[in-house]
């Protein structure tokens, strides 16, 4: 029979495993890595000796914060190899693409982890959590701001984003 | 005049009960926040959108992998053991685009009392309006009340009853018509890009009593920064008996929950009194501070005969036209940038809705082929 700790694991990981993979997939917009971040944050918390009571809201902070790590890194490698090929649409190689979703969704994509990439860190974790369902009250917790001070951020972060989605449409 | 923040205008969208009533009450006459409240609403439509872009649920499958593949990373200290490959994902094959004006769908869903489904999405395109465009008009109340506006109403007295209905997911048509006692609604077509089993969800019969208190009407008022006219002698006291439900919805979903259809039947909402006439009532609430007089008057208009529900319509977004679907007259209502459409009529007493990311002619070729 498992530990406290473990059943406490085990019942944590089944109840919010689908909620990280899905707060890391809006910020990554790719399954699998989103999976391996689920992997690594499940993994932290079980060293962490965070309690079961807590692992809601401590979950979607990591999983939120691990993935625009990725984001804000990968940017920056990209941004690197661009300068180093001088060729400024240069973006990473993703081998299986499905052709029908590359066009309904690829694009869209990119300019959200874009967007994400440059916010503030407390806009793009307010807008991935509140878009992932998190409740103002939630966002404050994670965040240590004022569930009123939630509202400002999201709405700035929405304003930016959407810019960053529509500028981009109108050049193509 | 102090505006209301635009951080509260993007609170009011997912938590408007959290939102002060002065700043409900400032919204309902405001017209340049009402244009923030819609820049602000546009903003998250479509960043709700992209976001959805990304979202797959997880089945059961790869999370028991998962579990797996963590146990063995514990093991190995998350280093030496190489975790089991992961499963292959299943690849998407396009569909519809996801719903930008959802709002509509949700429109109509409120009005036939099966509000809570669709999303949040919705809620407070009313919740804005609550005060200024749903005074009280017998319909009115009893939709807005199954919406779970009652933020707004409980400004004006003590409201009893369940504050928003309770939507409980059903295995199928013939539970829900066995929980219900109505016919399950059961297309005969659907459009492309809509496939697959609908969930089925339910609310039982609602029933919400509102007694009217002139003394938090006062207060409520005067926190807008206005004056509460006298009432009429006999109202402060007097309660009204809203009831509305059951009713069943059908929703068809793409996946990452996208709503790409959504059909509703309701049983009528009512509304009784206790021996004011409703009239009166209606005409006090028209008057209070807030409200538009000319909108005062084209609720009157509508629903003066007291059977007839009005349709709330968001000028500059959305037109409506009239149909019908059998015997029935309908009304239809779009997005003016053609995303979106839903028809609303009443047949046999209940009250019937479709609606989604569809064109005119295809939600009415939905609702002709309804069984």
């Amino acid at each position: 029979m498992p530990s406290g700790r473990a059943a406490d694991l085990e019942r944590v990981f089944h109840a919010e495993y689908a909620r990280v993979v899905a707060i890391a997939r809006r910020v990554l917009g790719d399954a699998s890595t989103a999976e391996d971040i689920a992997q690594e944050v499940f993994l932290a918390f079980a060293r962490s000796g965070v309690p079961a009571a807590a692992a809601r809201g401590w979950l979607a902070a990591a999983s939120v914060h691990t993935a625009l790590n990725v984001v804000r890194t990968e940017r920056r490698r990209v941004e690197r190899e661009a300068r180093r090929h001088r060729d400024p649409a240069l973006t990473p190689a993703v081998a299986d693409r499905d052709p029908v979703e590359e066009v309904l969704r690829g694009q869209d994509r990119e300019r959200v982890r874009a967007a994400l990439a440059t916010l503030p860190r407390a806009q793009a974790v307010a807008l991935v959590l509140r878009h992932s369902g998190a409740s103002y009250i939630e966002i404050a917790d994670a965040l240590g701001v004022s569930a009123t001070g939630v509202g400002t951020l999201l709405r700035r972060a929405e304003a930016a984003v959407r810019k960053e989605l529509t500028g981009d449409a109108a050049r193509r | 005049m102090r505006h209301v923040d635009e951080g509260v205008l993007r609170r009011l969208l997912d938590e408007p009960e959290a939102v002060d009533m002065s700043d409900h009450m400032h919204l309902a006459g405001c017209d340049r926040c009402a244009a923030s409240a819609v820049a602000v609403r546009g903003d998250r439509d479509v960043v709700a959108a992209a976001f959805s872009l990304g979202d797959d649920a997880v089945n059961p499958a790869e999370r028991s992998h998962a579990w797996a593949r963590l146990q063995t990373a514990q093991a190995g200290n998350g280093a030496a053991t190489a975790p089991p490959p992961r499963p292959r994902r299943r690849r998407s094959t396009g569909g519809r685009r996801p719903v930008v004006g959802a709002a509509l769908v949700a429109g109509l869903l409120v009005v036939s009392g099966a509000a809570v489904a669709a999303a949040q999405d919705w809620l407070p395109i009313f919740q804005t309006r609550a005060v200024a465009a749903l005074p009280l008009s017998a319909q009115d109340v009893a939709a807005l009340n199954q919406a779970g506006q009652l933020a707004a109403l409980s400004g004006y007295g003590d409201v009893s009853g369940p504050t928003s209905p309770q939507l409980v997911d059903v295995a199928d048509a013939a539970t829900a018509e066995r929980r219900t006692g109505l016919t399950a609604p059961r297309p005969d077509i659907l459009p492309p890009g809509v496939e697959g089993t609908p969930r089925y969800q339910v609310f039982d019969r609602q029933t919400v009593v509102f007694t009217f208190s002139a003394a938090k009407a006062a207060k409520t008022v005067a926190a807008g920064g206005a004056t509460l006219p006298p009432p009429p002698p006999g109202l402060d006291g007097s309660t009204l008996r809203l009831q509305g439900g059951p009713g069943i919805l059908a929703t068809w979903t793409q996946r990452g929950g996208i709503p790409t259809l959504a059909v509703a039947r309701v049983s009528a909402p009512t509304v009784a009194g206790d021996g004011l006439a409703l009239p009166v009532v209606q005409d006090y609430f028209s008057a209070l501070p807030g409200i538009p007089p000319a909108l005062a008057a084209r609720l009157r208009d509508v629903t003066a005969n007291g059977t007839t529900l009005p349709i709330p319509v968001r000028d500059g977004r959305e037109t409506t036209s009239s149909a019908s679907v059998g015997d029935a007259p309908a009304t239809v209502v779009e997005t003016d940038d053609r995303a979106t459409a839903g028809v609303i009529w009443i047949a046999r007493g209940t009250i019937q809705a479709v609606a989604g990311p569809l064109s005119r002619d295809e939600v009415l070729a939905v609702a002709r082929g309804l069984h």
